[in-house]
């Protein structure tokens, strides 16, 4: 048991083995007023090197379940059950100890707001040779050419300057890129993004976008993107899980997505994203609003909002698996929905 | 480039410093001018003849106009010329000279106290929240701002010293002379005026600990794998630092002000009592030297306070 990745390399045909899977994920809140379901059985793969996004709106979910995986949710408030295999183990049930060892040197972790996720009065050098000498021996002297290089990799100019700056001097974009380079300093193989290009400008957006393509290219670093953005999933990532109200309602190849897909609710989707050239028409929107977690619907639950809705869409769909692809609607395969605008 | 930085940083403090003495010294001195009724007369005493009243006049310089009399009063200070008592004679810098180290102890004293066992029970308080130990401190938070000093130093005297005979009543020992003794007889004064801030220590290190607990940096750095205890003692302390610092700031003058009350419970001949005296027998040059003394005092602590405060925050000091 001493190098248990290199023995189950032998046991298993390894490359089939997805690094991440996530069964049955179920987070509840704990409120004054009893406990609320946040996500509903949530269970997703991750296979090495692939870029997986999670895509759905405000409060279904996505947020939760990537801070859930490294149990970054505050324990008092929160219960989360179902299991998160990383390279055979189980995050959720692991203790925090044996976690440190995973969270950080194999899973690096970015979020929304880069300001705010980096500690303010610790110069970034210090944040990212701190990372990178708690999980290997390492002088300091060597850490900090090691951090040097990490802060050039992500594109950060004059990184030996940049190595004594604090947080609060540098742009969000330049932020986010420390983050980056702070979250692949041990280099790990899984990189959860939460959303982090939502704070930036669109044009800072596209360059970190672009950095995390070629990072996760050149090392082969799995992605999991989330996101409310679908058109920068389109740029990135090679699978797409959507999320509505905290359950998965599509799980597809990226490009399957964008041309067919199967659920009205990642239509509905693609159909109220702006397109360049579309001049004098309103943008369409989805009518009604997301159920609140506290009041869900029993039977499909984007049911009051979709337009193809039919009698038998007040029981419960289940998420129908084929071959690689999952869908959640029982009227999928028999409709045709309009994908991306191309 | 560190060393240069505090350089500028201390320069800077001395800049906005300037200002404030001016206008703080010009109020001591605006102090003795705002005694109702005519300064000469009240000086020269009751009984006393027209002639007498001139004579003090011109003594004092009363008939100048008041911003040259301020000008040459402040000249006569800055030379140590603190003028003398009127009622004793003695020079007054002598007597506050005296006076002083016996109420720096006892502030001294209290501060230690209010720093040491506040800061550990804010720091017990914020990693239990809502436990029995956050509800105990932070009811005894409550109740310690609520107690007033000099209720809480008769019932420590009454207790202590004379139940008990641990402690001596009153009086005290000069720290010149005998500086265990002198904390000894410090104690119970010490203990009266740290009540509060013990509980303004807590209470603070209490919130600011919570508030970087639930940052998005410390999730940060649970995310990276740190260990507990690095993400405490390093990141945590370091960033409730400056809440710290301001706090001991505000606590120092608030015990400096409190020894008023303190040392006339314990009847202990510190700056307290004599400005009490000085102010009861309308000894103002007395009065006076207090004042700028103790406003000398705040000045550079403040001071102190705000160039700590720019080296231990990186944020401060870009502005």
């Amino acid at each position: 048991m001493k190098d248990s990745s290199a023995s189950d390399l032998i046991q298993n045909p390894a490359a089939a083995e997805p690094l991440l899977r996530v069964e049955d994920l179920s987070i509840f809140f704990r409120t004054a007023t009893g406990e609320i379901q946040a996500t509903d059985s949530i269970s997703f793969s991750v296979r090495p090197g692939e870029r997986l996004g999670i895509v759905g709106e405000s409060g279904c979910g996505k947020t939760v379940t990537g801070l859930s995986l490294l149990g970054l949710l505050p324990r008092f408030m929160t219960r989360v059950t179902g299991k998160a295999y990383f390279e055979g183990q189980d995050l959720l049930s692991m203790r925090r100890a044996r976690l440190r060892r995973i969270s950080g040197p194999r899973i690096g972790m970015i979020f929304q707001e880069p300001m705010r996720a980096l500690d303010p009065v610790f110069t970034v050098g210090e944040q990212i040779s701190e990372t990178l000498r708690a999980h290997v021996k390492i002088g300091k002297a060597e850490a900090r050419a090691r951090v040097i290089d990490a802060l050039a990799e992500v594109g950060i100019p004059s990184p030996e300057r940049r190595y004594d700056d604090y947080p609060h001097s540098l742009s969000g974009g330049m932020q986010q890129r420390v983050m980056i380079a702070m979250a692949l300093i041990c280099k790990p193989r899984l990189l959860i993004a939460d959303e982090p290009t939502t704070a930036l400008d669109v044009t800072v957006q596209a360059q970190i976008i672009d950095l995390l393509h070629t990072i996760s290219e050149r090392t082969g670093t799995a992605l999991i993107f989330i996101t409310h953005d679908l058109g920068v999933v389109a740029e990135l990532c090679t699978r797409v899980v959507i999320v509505y109200a905290g359950q998965i309602v599509e799980d597809a190849p990226i490009e399957r997505v964008y041309r067919s897909p199967q659920h009205p609710y990642t239509s509905a989707l693609f159909r109220s994203m702006p397109s360049l050239g579309v001049r004098g028409v309103p943008l369409p929107s989805i009518g009604g609003r997301v159920p609140s977690l506290a009041n869900m619907p029993a039977g499909c639950r984007f049911r009051e909002r979709c337009q193809y809705a039919q009698p038998e869409c007040v029981a419960k769909p289940a998420l129908d698996t084929n071959e690689q692809e999952r869908v959640r609607c029982f009227r999928a395969g028999e409709l045709t929905l309009p994908g991306a605008v191309v | 480039m560190q060393g240069r930085r505090s350089l500028r940083l201390i320069g800077h403090g001395l800049l906005q410093a300037g200002p404030i003495l001016v206008m703080a010294t010009f109020l001591v001195f605006a102090l003795m001018h705002l005694v109702p009724g005519d300064l000469a007369f009240t000086l020269a005493g009751e009984n006393a003849t027209r002639e007498r009243v001139e004579e003090i006049r011109s003594l004092y310089g009363l008939d100048r106009p008041v911003l040259v009399q301020y000008g040459s009063w402040l000249w006569k200070m800055l030379h140590g010329d603190l003028s003398v008592s009127l009622l004793s004679g003695e020079p007054v810098l002598t007597s506050i000279l005296h006076r002083l180290p016996v109420t720096l102890l006892i502030v001294s004293a209290a501060m230690a106290l209010s720093l040491l066992l506040g800061i550990p029970l804010g720091i017990l308080a914020s990693a239990r929240p809502r436990s029995l130990i956050d509800s105990f401190v932070t009811t005894f938070a409550s109740i310690g701002i609520a107690l007033p000093s000099f209720w809480l130093a008769m019932i420590l005297v009454s207790l202590l010293a004379l139940t008990f005979q641990w402690f001596p009543v009153s009086g005290m020992v000069e720290p010149k002379v005998n500086l265990f003794d002198a904390l000894y007889h410090a104690f119970l004064p010490a203990v009266a005026l740290a009540a509060s801030g013990v509980a303004e220590v807590a209470r603070q290190t209490r919130s600011a600990l919570m508030e970087v607990q639930s940052s998005q940096y410390v999730r940060t750095l649970v995310a990276k794998g740190l260990p507990a205890s690095q993400i405490f003692w390093k990141h945590g302390l370091k960033n409730i630092s400056v809440t710290l610092l301001t706090v001991t700031g505000l606590l120092f003058n608030r015990l400096l002000g409190g020894t008023v009350v303190i040392e006339a419970v314990f009847a202990i001949s510190g700056m307290g009592s004599l400005v009490v005296g000085a102010a009861t027998g309308k000894d103002y040059p007395v009065v006076q030297g207090v004042m700028l003394t103790m406003v000398l005092i705040v000045i550079t602590i403040n001071l102190v306070i705000e160039i700590l405060y720019a080296l231990l925050d990186p944020r401060v000091a870009r502005q």
